[in-house]
């Protein structure tokens, strides 16, 4: 009898997880046979006649590898850079120095970092942009992205260096070590791996955001690929489904090289409470 | 081993070479470090000994420079240290944890302190080999932590500390992560090695018999407070306090309670169900005490003694070389230390001889009397 049942629960469970696995892994199979495909449709299908055709055409529109290969480069790299930088130097802070209710602090930054990035703020974000005149470039996209992705950064960080002791950099400091040589020999090495996880979350999420350039961009020259993807669209608002699956596949390859160069060079880890949660 | 310049040696004019003046470090309204004094002489291997939690850690973060102490002064080598950071202080420091870098090899970890001070590469690794070669790692140079065992990491923290010939060695509990036998191995290794170097060491330790058998002199802390300093056989023999005593020895010292009468003959004791003769020992009053004896200085009789204390037999413990025997007398175990392998043929009443000699006495506010 409980044998039976035993059988019975779990091939219920393969029916489901076959059943979900199925269903995230359609669009997959889609991105990656449609642009080999002369005559993509939006069904999967094998690529009939198969073709280069796509990719070439793809090419031949500068304004969209620039955006690509430029302007999305810099603007999720900038964004990267600087959210794994100072989310590194204030969880630090916030985990080392005694400051009352850091806790809370960090709490409320998370509670709220949603808001800043959220459509909700776009009119306030926009303002400040323009009073600082930085609307247009690509400083001011990093720098909105950088502000919206940073609570969770930090929380992330700081999830690293409360599990790195305090005797590594103790015994730093008691071997002879300045406050900087200690930060440069002891802590940002025993702080890369989650420096690394932090980046390519960060550098993902700025990869795929759509709004934020949407808005503060004006100029075609600077807009980044997931704006520029509508470029393949034809004057009636229709996609080319050759050229955007073709697009697509571009746009989706640095971020899976990155986090397989990241996972091959240092491993991800994740600490304390997240793991495995935090992307 | 060369390992002492001749700078280092020039510290030798000073006889005390750590001071603690009046030493007191709060954490908000807990008092960790009470008002310590001490002093340390060149050379010396002291022990700071106490039960977790008493301060003893923290006295010696004090003097590495990292804890600023609420209230008081600590001199190094004659000078003023108190307000120097930690690396204008010439310490070296072995922590509980080793605290070696995990992304370094083990030579990269030793010759840290000179890289640091802007050594050249070139003279930081013949060091380090020199080092490494003397705690008999130098074939394991090129490993991480992490690939090497405990035991050797161990050396590899003291070889960091080794390396850069400091006036003073802090060690905080460094053997307590190793296992019972490579821990009596480390003993003797660090007793020895600190013997031919010759530097001024403090060492923190909550396990006695570690104090007892590496240190030249030991202070043993309760609550911030530093109750007694002495020699290990000062403080075995002649214990201060009914604190002090019960901490030193294992088993520790076995405490009765009582009261003591004066009558024709001397002074009795008069504990639970019993009365012995004190003869003339020295402290011995009229009132409430408390009568200590180490486990190693009581007979045990199988037939009732005019001085002996009755009791029922326990449990017989066999160790080897020796015999742990516990009696219950009254409510209280006493136990006892025979030095012997034979198991002695014992019924369940026994009675205790205590040596009088050995018999201390404590006032009920743990004071001892003489």
């Amino acid at each position: 009898m409980r044998s039976a049942r035993f059988v019975l629960v779990r091939l219920g469970f393969m029916l489901v997880t076959s059943l979900l696995g199925t269903f995230f892994l359609l669009p997959v199979l889609w991105l990656v046979t449609a642009p080999f495909n002369a005559q993509a449709t939006l069904r999967v299908e094998w690529p009939s006649p198969f073709t280069l055709q796509n990719f070439g055409e793809v090419f031949r529109n500068t304004f969209a590898i620039r955006a690509l290969f430029l302007n999305s480069i810099l603007q999720a790299g900038g964004t990267m850079l600087g959210t794994a930088v100072i989310a590194t130097l204030a969880a630090y802070a916030l985990s080392r120095l005694e400051i009352k209710g850091r806790n809370l602090f960090v709490y409320l930054l998370v509670l709220f970092s949603s808001v800043v990035t959220g459509t909700a703020a776009m009119v306030p974000i926009f303002l400040l942009l323009y009073y600082l005149r930085l609307i247009d470039t690509h400083l001011g996209v990093i720098l909105v992205l950088t502000g919206g992705l940073l609570p969770t950064g930090i929380f992330l960080m700081r999830d690293f260096v409360e599990s790195m002791p305090r005797s590594y950099e103790e015994s730093a400091l008691v071997s002879g070590a300045t406050a900087w040589q200690m930060f440069r020999d002891v802590v940002l090495p025993v702080l890369r791996p989650g420096m690394m996880v932090v980046a390519v979350w960060a550098f993902v999420n700025a990869w795929g955001n759509f709004l934020i350039p949407a808005i503060l961009i004006r100029s075609p020259e600077k807009m980044p690929a997931p704006v520029a993807i509508y470029s393949f669209y034809t004057e009636g608002g229709t996609p080319v489904l050759t050229l955007v699956s073709a697009y697509s596949l571009l746009y989706a390859l640095p971020v899976v090289i990155l986090y397989l160069f990241v996972n091959w060079r240092y491993g991800f880890r994740f600490f304390g409470g997240i793991k495995g949660g935090g992307k | 081993m060369k390992l002492q310049t001749e700078k280092k040696k020039s510290h030798r004019i000073y006889e005390a070479h750590v001071v603690l003046q009046d030493l007191t470090k709060h954490f908000g309204a807990v008092v960790a470090v009470d008002h310590v004094d001490l002093t340390i002489s060149e050379g010396e291997f002291f022990a700071l000994l106490g039960p977790s939690g008493c301060g003893k850690t923290t006295t010696l973060r004090l003097i590495a420079g990292l804890e600023k102490p609420t209230e008081g002064k600590i001199f190094l080598g004659g000078k003023d240290v108190t307000n120097l950071a930690p690396r204008e202080r010439d310490v070296a420091m072995v922590f509980q944890d080793y605290a070696l870098y995990p992304h370094m090899t083990l030579r990269d970890n030793i010759g840290y302190p000179l890289k640091v001070r802007g050594v050249p590469r070139k003279q930081i690794y013949a060091k380090v080999e020199e080092v490494a070669r003397h705690l008999k790692i130098e074939d394991l140079l090129n490993r991480r932590p992490s690939q090497v065992s405990g035991g050797q990491q161990q050396r590899a923290a003291v070889a960091r500390a080794l390396v850069h010939e400091p006036q003073v060695f802090l060690f905080d509990e460094p053997l307590s992560n190793l296992d019972a036998k490579l821990r009596l191995e480390a003993r003797a290794f660090l007793k020895h090695l600190q013997r031919e170097v010759g530097v001024t060491t403090i060492y923190v330790t909550h396990d006695q018999a570690e104090a007892m058998a590496m240190a030249d002199r030991i202070a043993i802390m309760f609550t911030g407070r530093i109750c007694q300093v002495g020699s290990p056989v000062e403080v075995y023999r002649h214990p201060l306090s009914k604190e002090v005593a019960a901490f030193i020895g294992n088993p520790p010292m076995n405490l009765i309670p009582g009261h003591i009468t004066r009558e024709e003959g001397g002074h009795f004791f008069i504990g639970p169900g019993f009365s012995i003769s004190l003869g003339g020992i020295p402290g011995a009053q009229e009132g409430e005490v408390f009568l200590g004896i180490r486990p190693e200085h009581i007979r045990v009789l199988s037939e009732p003694h005019p001085q002996a204390i009755p009791g029922k037999l326990y449990a017989v413990q066999p160790l080897g070389p020796e015999l742990l025997i516990t009696v219950q007398v009254g409510e209280i175990p006493v136990s006892v230390r025979l030095f012997t392998d034979d198991l002695p043929q014992l019924e369940e009443d026994v009675w205790l001889l205590p040596t009088l000699e050995r018999v201390h006495l404590f006032d009920p506010t743990g004071k001892r009397l003489e």
